[in-house]
């Protein structure tokens, strides 16, 4: 680490020196910035068709068996989750009110016309598919709930408070307390003739737009289901987004403080730009869109590239403010920090290309996105940014300042921050903060073994409590019989098997094993259904609520039962679901409900019929969890054997490797009671917490003990040797702490509510890694990290001071002491 | 007092059935109803329940999946006892203190010898439907039934082809020794040996629609009054001197579910809320007012000559003597198909989430 020449004429400088990457980027810069500026306008040419999506097909676990028994039979379930439910509430009244019921009607119209409604199975008290029925002596009677000729007359509505209580909606279309009722709009899937999908993010603008725009001072208008969910989970993608900005301003803000120069700041902040222009370029070509997960990409190569930037930034100044040439200065530069910037980064793509194990498709496309953005860091600020700065300089008062801020580390010895630092290389200070640090680890695993896995809260999980869609979910679910956790079982037989005696009687065996689970609130089955329609059959009597051995009988209640809800089967009767509405999505809940259908398909499976697990959105969270805790364990191992390499490579020496990486151990043991803490499950959005945390966590040490250990092989004592890694480093790591924590704490501010999770998280893990990093190195290395040379010093003296027992236990203890100081 | 010992028991013997279920079951076959014991459950307490009936000391309840349920305190507390078969059961009647009776879909027959503590199957349809049509056969040819004993014979032939069950919708007994299993299709069981044997009795019922049989009740002896009500306004009287049952002709013809009777007084119900009192053995007839469109699901005779109607909606209505209704409380708001009348002023309704125990106001004086 000895000084590099100051050289103030770039002529008197060896333009053959350096590698070859130097050579062929600097002896070339104007070709190479040329390339750069060609290549970031196709990359932003490409960036430009950027798509935003929230496809629910990506956060599932797809190798899982459970989800392909889902994505096989898909088709034959359309019924289960495609629905959007619109609640339209009197605010003033109930639902018996002239005013109400032509609003409501208004509001029923327009969503008929809307495109993708499914028209033909819209429900809701202006449409004249709901019906009443009574059982007659000669038959059975009915009629549209809605009286053909109501006209808003007290009579006609008394009409209608009549056929209401007979069609048998209480909790389903009317809410418990007679104050709304509810618009169930089924969606067309895919559109059969052009085979497009539905556009989520239109249809939900248009239910907010054209529908919800319709609530006055007497009605208001509450909306869930799947297409609005995913509508506004793109909307909070976009809003996200525009954080970007703010982010951008924090690090120019931070950029700018550290160095006072507003022309570097420009360059590192535009290179550090180019990188996320390149990055978001690169995948739109590859054919990726945005999702919730992988839009915080762009933070994370801006914040790890701004963080690298400012080094090159700082290695350049200090140079030019010694009154080397900038081209020189550049080069220089280059030469010093290329190799610890390259090996830095790439173990942020390591800890990427981590989550690749995990699979679940928005994690694999955040890991290749990540790997892919941190690439091209490699590019735009390891090569292009001292380039660039070999053209522009920087500020000749900030090149001074500069060095005055890196010399007071130097004349600072015996006080201030960085002096405090290094008394962690003390015996005492030492042992007592790994004690601290043990005992807080201690404590932090004994909090962290409350850690659930799975989303914790009521309602989308995916969303704020306090957001739109969560309010009227919870509404919906308070005012109507109706759970927004489905768990389905998926039902296949032979061709015309599920209306078959043996079938219906094993479903109505799995509904009955199902609905006595804790947690199960009701069972919903074609066993049931047709019961029920059996007894319909037969005048309603009590008795025939059966599933009849006799098949004629029960071929006819299957035919009315599938008249009234031809969603109930697929079109040839070999698929059919056993939905079970869930109380909460607890881990335990899904968890018990799953080991059941297990259970039951263990011994009720047999030729041609089997139960399979699993459909519905519950269904679809309990795989999850299961995949998310399994990956949870793969993943942390993954990264540390991948970290335990890469600092092995780095160090060559296993001691090293212990200091290194103890601190990541205690983060991610704290970030586990942190999540206990704030009530944040283990979910697929908190997986890559713990690799990026790691991933990154590691450059510090990386800077710090990479330099601690070249200066203590070159023969200085711990104390010196951490003393000098501050002052090159030190200041660097600080600044990389703070610019990372600034670029995702923002994303604590994200209407989606993983986001904010992780942004939390990651913002504590950076932070924590960092103070971990200055506070334990030093005590860590002081047991593992004196070489031969210092102990044998210490031993020495030691072994003095018991020669010279006369001189008496004053000396002996001072003795100590220095020896201590070492 | 027995209860704890016995609660424990049979749970103990329920979980040993269940547990001895996924064994039998690896085979890759349908497991028949009629082969699988009812599940042992807590989901049991919250089965559909067709029957309640006061037995020997105990209420007892039976219901969906083969559920039997028993309460030593008048149907507060329920405890599940085994069944051999999970087809869903629709009545229950006891003969003589120990001597039980269950019947059921898939013409399932079931009894207990032990006061209802266990239950043995008679018969089912696996096997009614041939001794039915081999009972047929048998009989001396050229007889005035012999009509409808040829019906029956082409009948149960198809039956006995297709495994189609006759089910069975109610059971009860005159005497220890004489007792009676009605169903669909004019389907009934004439024992007189306390139900050692059953004999096919369809042609002897003045049915010629072949209208379901819902309800069979009477007044208790060996001189007691028994009748059948049904399907289409059907109601026929046991005459013990031709062994037959007789029409009776009622003010309505629409299908009646229910009935009891109280010495002279006997009241039918059914589809719409329609019931009707006669005072005098079915002479002469009064409408009762219920005040319901729902379907008169059950009746019961209470004390103080007073009868409790359940409406389908589970809403219970007192008749009092002379036919005055009062409605006990509002209606429980769900599915309802049995009713017992149990001590302390309450009724024991099985619904289609278990029994629920409803206070019914004193007699007023």
């Amino acid at each position: 680490m000895a000084p590099m020449p100051v050289i103030g004429d770039p002529a008197q400088f060896d333009r053959r020196s350096g590698n070859l990457v130097e050579r062929a980027v600097f002896n070339n810069r104007a070709l190479f910035v040329a390339l750069c500026a060609l290549v970031t306008a196709l990359f932003a040419w490409q960036a430009y068709g950027l798509r935003l999506n929230a496809s629910y097909e990506k956060v599932i676990p797809t190798a899982h068996p459970y989800i392909g028994n889902y994505q096989t039979y898909r088709a034959d379930l359309p019924n289960l989750g495609n629905t959007v439910r619109i609640v339209v509430e009197n605010t003033r009244g109930d639902i018996f009110d002239p005013a109400y019921l032509k609003d409501l009607q208004r509001i029923n119209d327009t969503v008929y016309l809307m495109p993708g409604v499914d028209r033909s199975w819209m429900k809701s008290l202006w449409m004249p598919i709901v019906r009443w029925r009574e059982v007659t002596e000669t038959g059975i009677n009915g009629g549209p709930v809605m009286p053909a000729d109501y006209s808003g007359s007290p009579e006609s509505i008394a009409k209608l408070r009549q056929n209401l209580a007979r069609a048998g909606v209480m909790g389903s279309l009317v809410a418990n307390d007679l104050k709304s009722t509810m618009i169930v709009v089924p969606l067309l899937g895919d559109d059969p003739k052009t085979g497009e999908q539905l556009d989520y993010r239109a249809f939900s603008r248009a239910l907010e737009d054209k529908v919800r725009a319709l609530q006055n001072d007497g009605t208001r208008v509450h909306i869930v289901g799947f297409a609005k969910l995913i509508g506004d989970l793109i909307d909070g993608v976009a809003e996200v987004m525009g954080y970007f900005a703010v982010s951008v301003a924090i690090a120019a803000v931070i950029i700018f403080l550290y160095n006072r120069c507003i022309r570097s700041t420009v360059v590192v902040l535009a290179c550090s730009m180019v990188a996320v222009v390149w990055q978001l370029g690169a995948i739109t070509a590859l054919g990726y869109s945005l999702n919730p997960y992988s839009v915080l990409v762009p933070f994370l190569v801006f914040a790890i590239g701004v963080s690298h930037g400012a080094q090159k930034m700082n290695g350049i100044m200090q140079d030019v403010g010694r009154g080397t040439h900038r081209y020189v200065a550049a080069r220089f530069t280059f030469r010093r920090l290329f190799l610890a910037g390259f090996t830095a980064l790439l173990a942020d793509v390591v800890g990427f290309a981590v989550l690749l194990v995990i699979d679940i498709p928005v994690i694999k496309e955040l890991a290749l996105m990540a790997s892919l953005g941190v690439g091209m860091l490699i590019m735009t600020n390891l090569l292009l940014l001292p380039v660039i700065l070999s053209y522009s300089g920087v500020g000749a008062a900030a090149a001074q300042r500069s060095l005055r801020e890196d010399s007071k580390v130097d004349e600072s010895s015996g006080k201030g921050f960085w002096e405090w630092l290094v008394r962690f290389t003390d015996r005492r200070w030492a042992a007592g903060t790994l004690a601290a640090a043990l005992a807080l680890t201690v404590a932090g695993y004994a909090v962290s073994l409350n850690l659930k896995i799975g989303d914790l809260d009521p309602g989308a999980p995916e969303l704020r409590a306090n957001s739109r869609y969560n309010k009227d979910n919870a509404y919906i679910t308070s005012h109507y019989n109706l759970s927004s956790d489905q768990l389905a079982v998926i039902v296949v037989t032979p061709v015309e098997g599920c209306r078959m005696f043996p079938t219906l009687v094993d479903i109505g065996r799995l509904e009955r094993k199902l609905a006595q689970l804790p947690g199960v609130q009701r069972v919903e089955s074609l066993a049931g259904t047709t019961a029920m329609i059996t007894s319909a059959l037969f005048e309603a009597g009590g008795k025939w609520t059966t599933i009849s051995r006799d098949q004629t009988i029960t071929d006819n209640a299957m035919s009315a039962a599938i008249a009234v809800d031809p969603s109930a089967v697929n079109a040839n009767c070999s698929v059919t679901p056993v939905v079970a509405y869930l109380s909460d999505h607890k881990a335990e809940t899904l968890e018990r409900a799953i080991k059941a259908v297990e259970d039951f398909a263990a011994t009720h499976n047999r030729d041609g019929v089997s139960f399979l697990p699993v459909a519905g959105s519950a269904g679809i969270e309990a795989v999850t969890n299961i995949v998310v805790h399994d990956a949870n364990r793969i993943m942390l191992l993954y990264v540390y054997a991948a970290v335990l390499v890469l600092c092995f490579v780095t160090f060559r020496s296993w001691r090293a490797v212990v200091v290194a990486v103890v601190p990541l151990v205690m983060t991610s043991v704290l970030c586990e009671a942190l999540m206990v803490v704030l009530g944040i499950g283990v979910k697929v959005a908190t997986l890559p917490v713990v690799a990026l945390g790691v991933g990154i966590g590691v450059d510090y040490a990386l800077y710090l003990l990479s330099v601690q250990i070249a200066l203590q092989r070159a023969g200085l004592p711990l104390a010196e040797a951490y003393r000098r890694a501050l002052r090159f480093t030190g200041r660097v790591v600080g600044l990389i702490g703070v610019t990372l924590a600034a670029g995702v704490g923002v994303w604590a501010l994200s209407p989606i509510k993983f986001q904010a999770d992780m942004g939390i998280l990651l913002t504590f893990m950076f932070l924590w890694n960092m103070v971990g990093a200055l506070v334990l190195i030093p005590a860590l290395s002081h047991f593992l990290m004196r070489g031969k040379k210092e102990r044998d010093e210490t031993a020495r003296r030691a072994a003095a001071a018991k020669t010279t027992k006369t001189e008496g236990a004053a000396v002996l203890r001072s003795d100590e002491a220095s020896a201590g100081a070492d | 007092m027995k209860s704890a010992r016995a609660r424990a028991l049979s749970w103990t013997l329920g979980m040993t059935l269940a547990a001895m279920l996924p064994q039998a079951a690896v085979s890759a076959a349908f497991q028949d109803p009629l082969d699988v014991p009812a599940a042992v459950d807590v989901a049991s307490l919250t089965s559909r329940i067709f029957a309640v009936a006061g037995g020997p000391e105990r209420l007892f309840a039976v219901g969906a999946q083969g559920t039997i349920l028993a309460s030593d305190d008048q149907g507060a507390r329920w405890e599940q006892i085994p069944s051999p078969v999970s087809s869903d059961l629709t009545a229950i009647t006891f003969a003589t203190k120990a001597d039980g009776f269950i019947v059921g879909h898939d013409s399932v027959l079931m009894r207990s010898r032990d006061a209802g503590r266990s239950w043995t199957r008679q018969f089912d349809v696996r096997t009614l439907n041939q001794a039915m049509l081999d009972h047929y056969r048998k009989l001396p040819a050229g007889e005035a039934d012999g009509e409808a004993i040829r019906q029956w014979i082409a009948e149960l032939e198809q039956r006995v082809a297709s495994g189609a069950p006759l089910p069975f919708f109610d059971v009860w007994f005159a005497d220890s020794r004489l007792g009676f299993a009605i169903g669909a299709f004019n389907l009934l069981l004439v024992t007189e040996d306390g139900g050692e044997h059953w004999t096919p009795w369809m042609e002897r019922t003045e049915n010629p629609r072949g209208a379901h049989l819902y309800a069979v009740r009477g007044t208790p002896g060996p001189d007691g009054e028994v009748y059948i009500a049904g399907e289409l306004g059907l109601l026929m009287r046991f005459d013990r001197a031709s062994r037959r049952f007789v029409a009776v002709p009622t003010p309505y013809e629409g299908t009646y579910f229910s009935m009891a009777v109280d010495g002279d007084t006997l009241v039918v119900a059914g589809l719409r809320g329609n019931a009707f009192l006669s005072r005098d053995r079915g002479r002469a007839w009064t409408r009762l007012d219920t005040r319901t469109t729902a379907s008169i699901a059950a009746v019961s005779r209470m004390e103080g000559g007073r009868f409790a109607l359940l409406a389908q909606n589970g809403g219970v209505l007192v008749a009092d003597r002379d036919g005055r209704i009062t409605p006990a409380g509002a209606p429980l708001g769900r599915s309802s198909y049995a009713l017992a009348v149990a001590a302390g002023g309450a009724v024991a309704i099985g619904t289609d989430a278990g029994v629920k125990r409803v206070a019914v106001a004193a007699p007023t004086p």
